[in-house]
């Protein structure tokens, strides 16, 4: 496997400058609830603001509400975002990947109706894929939607879906016949359709952004199914290249090393700078491929190979960040401190192990490696 | 796309024919056993001009791009060469940038190392020792990077005639003696362009050259265990295994793309931080990457007869060649605390970092 180098171009850079310059404005330090990457606090206001930008839905067509741009240039946002720990809870799975797959697999009418609204930070989508007894083994989802007339009756369970209480979509996986692959079908759920329940369950840190879905009889028009009848498998690996390869899976913990580098590494001697040597040496290599990465999904091609090998590398990097950082405070965290950071890192130590598990678990993502590498 | 620096390809293809070609694992267990330089080999590069790649055709070379310097290491490395490559195409561009002329090869550089002092130029002449020279006892010549008595830069040329060797071998078998100096004159030039900016020219190549070593174990530990056999399947067909060919995989992909990516920082004149955080990468990978390979093939890897310990034993050789993998962690580490955002340093252009002369 070999990627391609390659740098921001001056409209590129001009851009990035534009983004830090308004984010200095709109999100002065103190302002907000520093996050984790892609898990930074909901907050539908700050998704609007941000829409109003043109920073939402950028490579959705301009006819949609998009805004006809690059993959590279979200990621340019998306960086400057993530550095900061800034609330992109409510629009995040929309921008990243529910848009684009709408807008990939969607008819006029989806697109008509979501699209504009997922660019303005109006819309907020979840994924329901995981079920009690499906996690790594998707293919094996239960949840059936039967046909009806006019649409289709959906009996079943969604588990683990982040998100999606405080979701307005949540774009799900149905199996609509017994075919192990080709029987599963996906669809744009409304989250206050009759006949679901959502239900949060509360998170190892005492959250409640990870849900379960009951759905008993729910009806849903077929006009709000995407893409044809058993195409769903399909349109889901299609959408990893988007959710695995991104700068959020190095990122998590950048606000934190950010704060790390000021307050202790600076005054703590040479093992210390080495080791923010070697986080920074890290994000930077980290940064170019999945930059590269960027540009090759603006090139046409589908790097879902290369998007798990940096996903599968990057999320366990994330942690041993974490490892540093915790050693070097030399006491047991407290999740009530007063002081930010450590409130922030208490938190992290917790969640830290969804990092490698979410998005793929990295067993899966070896797997996945493996056969994209043979069959080269 | 910006700024990307691409070997030619034409070029590409002659350098892997000519290493698959030429370089076999017999014929690297052969000089290590002997000791001495390939001299037939490195005819056989001359005639295609392979050492001269990189080298302007006014200082006797036959021109290309840094991109084509950084793929004549990587493809020399990946076969586990043993010849002077890197040594001499340093030396060559140290003669160069000294207006000291062309001089046949093979040559051989010092004075890169941060390791240990070199002697500095005294009345037109050096005296005293430089250790872990490679291949000094075969070259036609040394090309020292070093300091006169005001404490210029300078470039000090070294006939073979004019030093004695004291012997001594590396973790791959090459000969990297102790150059002995007994203060005969030399030729001195001072150097042009900055030594800073060289070193980081010198570092990208190091590095290419452990990239390229990664790739290779990559690809022999791939072809290992698809071969392999036990409990009657393929043994990369256990989960267990796919661990250490994924992890060779991430190793190489990094490595070679940090060091196309720090060439093209080095290749616009700047590239501080990028050359440092190559180094820091590359040279963690390359230790990932070996225990991995080790670890994927089992017992036979471990012996002689099977080529993957020509490429680890060399990755052994290198990873500290001029400086250690500390100080680079603790050069970025450096950079990070004098900027004022870290995400803004991993993301700027290389274009807004340090310019050098």
């Amino acid at each position: 496997m070999r990627l391609q180098a390659t740098e921001l171009t001056r409209a590129e850079r001009d851009l990035q400058y534009e983004v830090r310059s308004w984010l200095d404005e709109r999100l002065p330090e103190g302002s907000y609830p520093l996050g984790l990457g892609m898990a930074g606090a909901i907050d539908p206001e700050f998704s609007r603001d941000l829409g109003a930008q043109g920073w939402l839905g950028m490579s959705l067509p301009v006819e949609h509400g998009g805004h006809g741009r690059t993959a590279v240039d979200r990621l340019v946002v998306v960086e400057a975002l993530l550095a900061r720990g800034a609330p992109v809870g409510y629009h995040w799975i929309g921008d990243r990947q529910s848009g684009p797959s709408i807008a990939a697999n969607g008819t006029e009418l989806q697109k008509k109706e979501l699209l504009p609204g997922i660019a303005s930070g109006e819309l907020s989508f979840s994924i329901g894929m995981s079920e009690p007894d499906s996690g790594s083994d998707l293919a094996s989802v239960r949840t059936r939607a039967e046909r009806v007339d006019g649409g289709w009756v959906v009996n079943g369970a969604k588990i683990w879906t982040t998100g999606a209480f405080e979701a307005t979509h949540i774009l799900s996986l149905f199996r609509t016949s017994e075919d192990r692959h080709s029987g599963l079908t996906q669809f744009i759920v409304d989250r206050h359709a009759p006949g679901l329940t959502v239900s949060p369950i509360e998170f190892i840190d005492g959250t409640k952004d990870f849900c379960e879905l009951s759905f008993v009889d729910m009806f849903i028009s077929d006009d709000w199914r995407l893409g044809e009848v058993g195409s769903g498998w399909g349109q889901n690996t299609g959408e990893l290249a988007l959710e695995r390869g991104g700068v959020d899976r190095w990122m998590s913990a950048m606000p934190l090393v950010e704060r790390w580098a000021v307050r202790e590494a600076a005054a703590s001697g040479t093992r210390a700078t080495a080791e923010l040597g070697s986080i920074v040496a890290r994000c930077w290599a980290f940064r170019g491929m999945s930059l590269a990465v960027a540009r090759m999904v603006d090139d046409g091609q589908s790097p879902v190979t290369e998007a798990a090998l940096i996903k599968e590398m990057a999320t366990r990097f994330e942690q041993e960040c974490l490892e540093v950082m915790v050693r070097h405070l030399g006491r047991p965290l407290r999740a009530d401190a007063d002081d930010p950071y450590e409130a922030l890192l208490a938190k992290a130590v917790q969640v830290a192990p969804s990092w490698t598990i979410r998005g793929g678990t990295n067993e899966i993502l070896r797997s996945v490696i493996s056969k994209g590498l043979r069959t080269r | 796309m910006s700024d990307t620096v691409r070997a030619d390809e034409e070029l590409v293809e002659l350098l892997e024919d000519f290493f698959a070609r030429e370089v076999m694992p017999d014929l690297v267990d052969a000089t290590e056993r002997a000791g001495t330089l390939p001299t037939a080999l490195w005819g056989r590069a001359e005639a295609v001009q392979i050492p001269w790649i990189g080298i302007e055709e006014e200082h006797g070379g036959v021109g290309g791009t840094f991109a084509d310097v950084v793929a004549l290491v990587h493809h020399a490395a990946y076969r586990a060469t043993p010849l002077p490559l890197l040594e001499h195409h340093l030396a060559a561009t140290l003669l160069a940038r000294a207006g000291l002329g062309h001089v046949q090869g093979p040559l051989t550089v010092a004075g890169i190392s941060q390791h240990d002092g070199v002697p500095a130029v005294v009345d037109g002449a050096l005296r005293g020792q430089i250790p872990v020279v490679p291949w000094a006892a075969d070259v036609t010549a040394v090309v020292v990077l070093t300091r006169d008595e005001q404490g210029h830069d300078v470039v000090a040329l070294v006939h073979r005639d004019a030093f004695a060797v004291e012997p001594s071998t590396d973790l791959a078998g090459t000969p990297v003696p102790t150059v002995v100096l007994d203060g005969s004159p030399v030729a001195v030039g001072q150097m042009g362009g900055g030594v800073e900016a060289f070193l980081r020219y010198a570092e990208v190549l190091r590095c290419s050259a452990l990239a390229g070593l990664q790739r290779r174990l990559c690809d022999l530990t791939s072809g290992y265990v698809t071969e392999r056999h036990q409990f009657g399947k393929p043994v990369g067909s256990f989960q267990a295994v796919q661990i250490h060919t994924v992890t060779l995989a991430q190793a190489a992909t990094m490595s070679m793309l940090s060091v196309d990516r720090a060439a093209g920082a080095v290749a616009s004149g700047v590239g501080e931080l990028e050359v440092a955080a190559t180094s820091v990468v590359v040279g963690q990978n390359a230790v990932r990457a070996a225990a991995a390979a080790h670890q994927a093939h089992g017992a036979i890897g471990m012996t002689r007869e099977y080529p993957l310990q020509q490429v680890t034993r060399r990755i052994h050789a290198i990873r500290q060649l001029w400086s250690s993998l500390a100080a680079a962690e603790e050069a970025v580490g450096r950079t990070s605390l004098a900027a004022p955002r870290l995400s803004e340093l991993v993301a700027r252009h290389p274009e807004e970092g340090l310019q050098s002369a």
